[in-house]
């Protein structure tokens, strides 16, 4: 019994904090909006990041964008689009105003094109994503094992067979759920896209200060990360080109 | 006869005019250097004046005279100036090394008492070789040549880039009238830069003999290859005046061809560095960039200047590597060079042009090149500072190296980007994700546990209820046998009911038991089947007597003489069953 309440309280203890965090960055949030359409964006930008301190969130990674947007700050602005297509990446505006960000940059890479089945999959497991797919193993996982212990349990064949047939259908329904949600949570850890935020950075063909240069990238440019070391990371582009450059020069999605 | 007196006079007077002009009294040596077993050669010359007796030599400590005098009296008219000159020479030895001074020498003449000039002349050790008492030159052997070609380089032995003063000189007894054909080397392995030279003809006396000497042509020849180089093919032949009187001159072709020479060039020494220019002499070089901050799309004017004695003329553009942003145009280069005898000397410019494209801090790696030291004999190493370029974004007014696809990308700047979002915000944990807690993980163990529980609910009854029909089958044979003693015991005390009662209990009791049937569903369709199944005849006496039974007991009036054979049957019949059901599986 005590222990169940020490269970409790500590549950429920930082779950009270984490609400009143959670109303002091949507008050950020606000004061952060109010400050945009008057047009101080790096105020605005302030509280944005304030917020972000404690959250993550579509809204303000698109918002802080917009204010990096307006103060003709490109790689950064394109560092949050990227964090916010992350969580939802099918949103049109967003869509649009990392285009108009792209379209900034020094360093033009045509990107091999994509299926419309990686569109697809990449909406799928989009960080956004996590939280349904969860909900939906966990759900589904229940009622599949309570329709199952009921089969096992009921007497009359018209009954089991029904019972056997939602069962397994909800069973089927949280496995994809549950496959879905790794995939989703995979993404999210891996962190394997980054933006380059120094003005120019060599890539070198070995991660040594004094290897030859394969390539230069500006700032703003979304790389892939292959492989890391200490100070030097793998990049891969857009187009198929890998290098290496000191991990200082670009920013972790 | 007074008359032709007076001519002559006036004449002869004419002539002492003339004479009178310049005169002089000039003491040469053939040679200012020689060794201590060689001779020199003393040659003292009264021109435009008339000696009074003899030339007498003031006594010398430092030579003894080994010949001489001997005497020369010449005439002279060159471009209508006449000269008269009387000459003696002696041939003197040293007596010790050193710098050693030939005094002042006098002479009485009737232009008043003249004086030569001091020589000195710096006497080595003794040659090894046997006195060179007159110039060895093959192609003028016999009477010491009257006219011979010459290639004199002032030096033999070089490295490679290292330049040669090469000198084509004549030698001539005779007064040089014209050319008629020379002919310059052209030699393999040279580059080579010709010095403009005076071709000023000149007066030497050697062996006693007066030479007119004349360098035809001067140039540096710089080695481009190792090895043994030799020059060759320097060859006049020209028109002389070979002798005569100054009315009847008497013209002679002489030709010649000089004997070839040749240079060892060695290769650098060993221990060569990597990006190496070549040889130089004090070879320095300047580099200078106009500014270092600049914007983008701006020019920078970076001059790189090298400067010393060598052949700058083959020096190249710097080995830089600029940074891809960078549009850099061809440098521009400027020579400022000088030829003289000593070499070539002066400076080579690269001027850069550099448009930096993009805003960033770049830097231009400080150069590390080597030349070869010729003075010294040995690689020097020139160090270009570090550059360090800082460019900031540009103002983009200068569009100059946009494309049509940028320009496209202008208008679509124009249009601006989406508004923020105003609504509700979607706020998610940084690290507490519900997805792969414990609290996940509970939550999806919790329904499967309960899961198992009911399966394994299930399962014990299931098993109960197998353990049930199970005592039942094994007990089957035992009940029976209960209920046939019982009947056995009925038939002695002649209770018929009793009697039949129990007999059709328990072949009823043995089937439920065995084959595990309810006694509700204990028909004779079921029997005859289960029954059946194992032996059709024993199924159809079972069922005769279960049929007797249900007769004598249900009509009183039927006898019971069969009673015992009854009996014997039903057990008969119960063993039997027990039998084949025990080869059942």
């Amino acid at each position: 019994m005590i222990k169940n309440l020490i269970l409790f309280v500590s549950l429920a203890l930082p779950a009270t904090l984490v609400a009143s965090a959670r109303e002091t960055a949507v008050e950020a949030y606000r004061q952060g909006n109010a400050l945009y359409e008057k047009g101080n964006y790096a105020e605005a930008l302030t509280e944005y990041e304030k917020a972000l301190a404690s959250f993550r969130s579509f809204e303000l990674y698109f918002n802080a964008g917009n204010c990096h947007m307006k103060m003709s700050n490109i790689p950064q602005a394109i560092l949050h689009y990227e964090r916010a297509r992350k969580i939802k990446p099918t949103d049109e505006d967003l869509i649009s105003n990392c285009e108009l960000a792209n379209l900034k940059l020094t360093d033009k890479i045509e990107a091999l094109p994509t299926l419309g089945v990686t569109y697809w999959w990449n909406s799928l497991t989009a960080e956004g994503m996590l939280k349904q797919w969860t909900w939906l193993t966990i759900v589904s996982g229940l009622l599949g094992f309570l329709l199952l212990s009921f089969f096992v349990m009921a007497r009359r064949n018209g009954a089991r067979r029904v019972l056997v047939g939602l069962g397994t259908i909800m069973m089927m329904v949280a496995a994809t759920g549950w496959i879905l949600a790794s995939f989703t949570d995979g993404r999210i850890r891996a962190n394997t896209e980054a933006i380059i935020m120094a003005d120019r950075v060599d890539v070198k063909t070995s991660p040594t200060p004094d290897a030859t240069s394969a390539f230069v990238l500006h700032a703003g440019t979304k790389v892939v990360i292959r492989n890391r070391n200490a100070a030097w990371i793998e990049i891969r582009l857009a187009n198929g080109n890998v290098g290496w450059m000191p991990a200082d020069a670009l920013e972790v999605i | 006869m007074n008359k032709i007196f007076a001519l002559l006079l006036s004449l002869s007077w004419g002539i002492t005019e003339a004479m009178a002009q310049d005169f002089s009294f000039v003491a040469t040596v053939n040679k200012n250097s020689i060794a201590l077993n060689e001779n020199v050669q003393l040659t003292l010359r009264v021109s435009n004046a008339s000696v009074n007796g003899r030339i007498i030599l003031p006594p010398m400590s430092d030579f003894q005279v080994a010949g001489g005098p001997s005497t020369r009296n010449e005439f002279n008219s060159i471009n209508g100036k006449m000269t008269v000159s009387y000459s003696e020479t002696y041939v003197l030895r040293p007596i010790r090394e050193g710098s050693l001074t030939i005094p002042e020498i006098t002479v009485q003449t009737d232009k008043g008492k003249l004086a030569s000039k001091p020589l000195s002349i710096n006497v080595g050790k003794a040659n090894a070789g046997p006195p060179q008492a007159q110039r060895q030159d093959p192609q003028s052997t016999g009477n010491a040549g009257d006219f011979w070609v010459e290639i004199q380089l002032n030096k033999r032995k070089v490295f490679v880039g290292e330049p040669v003063l090469a000198s084509y000189v004549f030698y001539s007894a005779f007064d040089p009238l014209e050319y008629n054909d020379v002919k310059f080397p052209a030699p393999s392995g040279f580059w080579s830069e010709s010095i403009d030279s005076e071709n000023k003809t000149e007066l030497q006396v050697i062996n006693g003999r007066r030479y007119a000497t004349q360098v035809v042509k001067r140039e540096l020849l710089f080695p481009q290859v190792t090895g043994k180089l030799e020059i060759s093919g320097f060859s006049v032949d020209m028109t002389v005046n070979a002798g005569g009187s100054f009315f009847f001159r008497k013209t002679g072709k002489v030709s010649d061809s000089a004997t070839p020479v040749s240079v060892e060039v060695m290769p650098f020494p060993a221990g060569q560095p990597a990006a190496l220019l070549g040889g130089y002499d004090g070879l320095r070089l300047d580099i200078k960039a106009d500014r270092t901050e600049v914007k983008a799309d701006e020019a920078i004017n970076l001059s790189a200047v090298f400067s010393g004695n060598g052949n700058l003329k083959l020096l190249e553009a710097l080995p830089y590597d600029f940074p891809p942003d960078f549009e850099v145009f061809e440098p521009r280069v400027k020579d400022n060079l000088r030829v003289s005898t000593s070499g070539v000397s002066g400076s080579r410019s690269f001027e850069y042009v550099l448009i930096p494209r993009a805003a960033g801090t770049y830097t231009l790696p400080a150069l590390q090149l080597s030349y070869f030291d010729y003075e010294s004999k040995s690689y020097k190493t020139l160090t270009s500072p570090e550059l360090l370029i800082t460019v900031t974004p540009g103002d983009g007014s200068d569009t100059g190296n946009y494309t049509i696809d940028n320009r496209t990308d202008v208008q679509l700047l124009r249009q601006d980007i989406r508004h923020i979002r105003t609504g509700e915000p979607a706020l998610l944990a940084h690290n507490s994700r519900f997805y792969g807690s414990p609290l996940f993980y509970g939550a999806m163990a919790l329904p499967a546990l309960l899961f198992i529980g009911v399966l394994l609910r299930k399962r014990n009854r299931q098993r109960e209820e197998e353990d049930v029909t199970g005592t039942r089958k094994k007990k089957a044979a035992g009940v029976a046998k209960k209920h046939l003693a019982a009947a056995a015991s009925a038939l002695k005390t002649a209770d018929r009911n009793l009697f039949y009662q129990e007999l059709s209990r328990a072949l009823q009791s043995y089937l439920a038991g065995k084959f595990a049937i309810t006694s509700s569903d204990l028909t004779r369709q079921r029997i005859k089947i289960t029954v059946g199944a194992l032996d059709p005849m024993l199924a159809d006496d079972v069922l005769a007597v279960m049929e007797q039974c249900d007769q004598a007991r249900f009509s009183p009036a039927a006898d019971n003489r069969h009673a015992a054979e009854q009996l014997e049957r039903a057990a008969s019949c119960i063993e039997k069953l027990e039998s084949l059901s025990a080869k059942m599986p």
